[in-house]
């Protein structure tokens, strides 16, 4: 069975933010809607500061603590090892977005986050929040890909309208070559630097699980137990991007 | 067993008019907001505070529910029989503010309508949102059962019984479901802790006290002297002392969470200081340690205007409690790195305050309803 994964390799990372980009693109994201973002924070005490970034999509747990929480089991694991939101199901409750460890996930009805409204200025029908001009063909209200409706929770899919199109099999998605592209998750393909990669975990022989296995690809708050399916590789280099241990706020002095 | 018939002698009259005004204002404003903007007009944000003041005053309600059923079962269940003559005035008084409670909430959410549905045919047991829903409406029905007996002048025939204990398991599990809700999230530092269901029990007992002492005085008066003997005997004796000592131990659980989120550097207690600086905070713990100071006072606790002021600033002082809780756990942000920095800054909105006060005027408004027509104060004749 395949289990699609995310391998982010921090000493190519340049925190340029065209994946946060290209996600908001291929997905009708809202400004601040950010499926796909590079968190950017400061580690350190003045004057002995540094500038952090951290590209930060969803992490598909093996264990996802919002599935375990939604109570409609509109958010759910895909065949495939993808976590969806069936917007159908979803009453937005909102506790899915309490119990991410990520922060993750998105609630359609909230205040602008910049003015002018584009909700106002595309305004919405039907099952759409909103309706803008360039929007995708991709609309899957069942697996929370496309625009959501009001009311409802959304959050990265892997572009699961993109990775579920994929020929079966297949061990690794790569944009460099020709006939798997169209596949690849638009914020792995946009990435300059390539310091993304798209794979299959069950898969043995896949370039992802080399790449965790060789460069000891650690992730997230494993401590949680959530089991994310995103790795990172970091060599621990004097790179600006590293795994957080923590959240990155304030703590005690 | 036969029942002994009771008139309200207190303010009913105001209260209906207050709470059925109140009601149908703030329903009013909210339902404009919400049909205008949307759940937008909440100051609630997926980078912030994602469960806002609804939710506490869900929660609240919902607690203050549990407390009040129990109080009602010290007659019904634990045999304590001179409780009697607040029993089914408080039976009514937990439909009533589960009632307010579930209004909150159901504003609060972006699909109310579709969870009648969508919750009972997904089955997802491993949620505690799911057992919390089960528990409360089977806690609501028997409630409303136990109540239509009591109302028939059936106060403790088996079937009686067995409904009246049944519903205080209902409402017990329930309120630790809604317990367990926010103490599972190991995510959550502040509000994590397999303890947390009896924190709230604790606060609900707390509660539910200070609701029945405030009720009792809203529906007979507080000059003391007029009441009933069995109603004066009961607000000086048995109700007093369990008002008294729920809110000396739920005092002492503030006063010990508060130090011990002061006192660690585990990352997300960090809120804590934050709390302590707020208003809030204080208007709670001075609340409590006035009443605290009243019902140990002879003097001050046989009077019932001190009673009442007592009993009020408990429940808004548990209210304080919630908000500090549900709202401080949420203070710490979840990885959004430049997007929040330091603390989450959240004061609840107008339509907020108003969806607060459509389920606090509601659960009044159904009591002097009650007390009107339903004859709350009544009691077994032996």
């Amino acid at each position: 069975m395949t289990k699609w994964a995310m391998v982010i390799d921090l000493d190519k990372c340049t925190g340029c933010q065209a994946c946060s980009t290209a996600c908001q693109m291929e997905n009708n994201r809202l400004p601040g809607e950010n499926y796909q973002d590079v968190l950017y924070y400061t580690e350190g005490t003045f004057p002995n500061t540094q500038l952090k970034w951290f590209p930060r999509p969803c992490m598909q747990c093996e264990e996802p603590s919002c599935m375990h929480v939604c109570p409609t089991k509109a958010t759910f694991k895909s065949e495939d090892g993808v976590v969806l939101i069936d917007w159908n199901k979803c009453i937005g409750c909102k506790y899915c977005m309490i119990a991410c460890p990520y922060g993750v996930r998105f609630y359609t009805d909230e205040k602008a986050l910049i003015e002018p409204n584009i909700k106002q200025v595309f305004k919405g029908s039907g099952d759409l929040s909103w309706n803008p001009p360039y929007k995708g063909p991709q609309q899957d209200a069942t697996r929370g890909v496309g625009i959501q409706p009001n009311g409802v929770v959304s959050k990265c899919t892997f572009c699961y309208h993109k990775i579920s199109m994929a020929p079966k099999g297949v061990a690794d998605l790569d944009e460099s070559i020709p006939e798997l592209k169209e596949f690849v998750p638009a914020c792995v393909r946009t990435c300059a630097p390539k310091a993304r990669y798209f794979g299959d975990l069950d898969n043995p022989n896949s370039y992802v699980n080399k790449l965790i296995q060789d460069k000891s690809g650690v992730r997230l708050l494993d401590h949680t137990g959530n089991k994310p399916q995103v790795y990172y590789l970091s060599g621990g280099g004097a790179g600006g991007s590293t795994v957080p241990s923590g959240r990155q706020t304030v703590n005690k002095a | 067993m036969a029942t002994t018939q009771m008139q309200a002698q207190g303010p009913m009259g105001t209260l209906m008019l207050t709470s059925l005004g109140g009601f149908v204002v703030t329903l009013g404003v909210a339902l404009a907001m919400l049909m205008s903007g949307g759940h937008a007009s909440f100051n609630t944000s997926s980078d912030g505070v994602n469960w806002g003041l609804p939710v506490v005053a869900y929660v609240f309600l919902s607690m203050t529910s549990t407390g009040l059923a129990l109080v009602a079962a010290l007659a019904t269940t634990f045999g304590q029989k001179e409780y009697y003559a607040i029993t089914k005035r408080c039976t009514w008084l937990s439909i009533a503010t589960l009632v307010g409670g579930f209004t909150s909430l159901a504003l609060e959410m972006g699909h109310p309508f579709r969870m009648l549905w969508a919750i009972p045919m997904n089955m997802q047991i491993v949620s505690p949102l799911f057992w919390m829903g089960v528990f409360y409406l089977i806690a609501l029905v028997l409630l409303v059962l136990k109540f239509q007996k009591m109302n028939a002048g059936d106060w403790d025939s088996p079937g009686s019984r067995m409904i009246g204990n049944l519903s205080v398991v209902a409402e017990i599990l329930a309120l630790g479901m809604l317990g367990a809700a926010f103490g599972m999230m190991a995510m959550r530092p502040a509000w994590y802790g397999s303890t947390v269901p009896l924190s709230f029990l604790l606060g609900g007992v707390t509660a539910g006290a200070a609701f029945a002492v405030l009720a009792t005085h809203l529906a007979h008066g507080t000059d003391q002297d007029g009441m009933p003997e069995k109603v004066r005997s009961l607000l000086q004796g048995g109700l007093a002392k369990l008002f008294t000592g729920a809110t000396a131990l739920y005092l002492a659980y503030i006063g010990f969470h508060t130090l011990s989120g002061l006192w660690t550097n585990a990352d997300g207690l960090q809120v804590m200081d934050r709390i302590v600086a707020t208003p809030w905070f204080w208007v709670g713990i001075i609340g409590l340690v006035v009443a605290l100071f009243i019902m140990l006072s002879p003097a001050q606790r046989s009077n019932g205007a001190m009673q009442s002021v007592a009993s009020l600033l408990v429940l808004v002082a548990v209210f304080a409690g919630r908000y500090d809780y549900i709202i401080g756990g949420q203070l710490v942000p979840m990885f959004k790195g430049t997007w929040v920095q330091g603390l989450v800054d959240y004061a609840p909105s107008l339509t907020e305050w108003m969806v607060t006060g459509v389920g606090i005027f509601l659960t009044l408004a159904l009591f002097a309803l009650g007390e009107r027509a339903l004859n709350l104060g009544a009691s077994p004749k032996k």
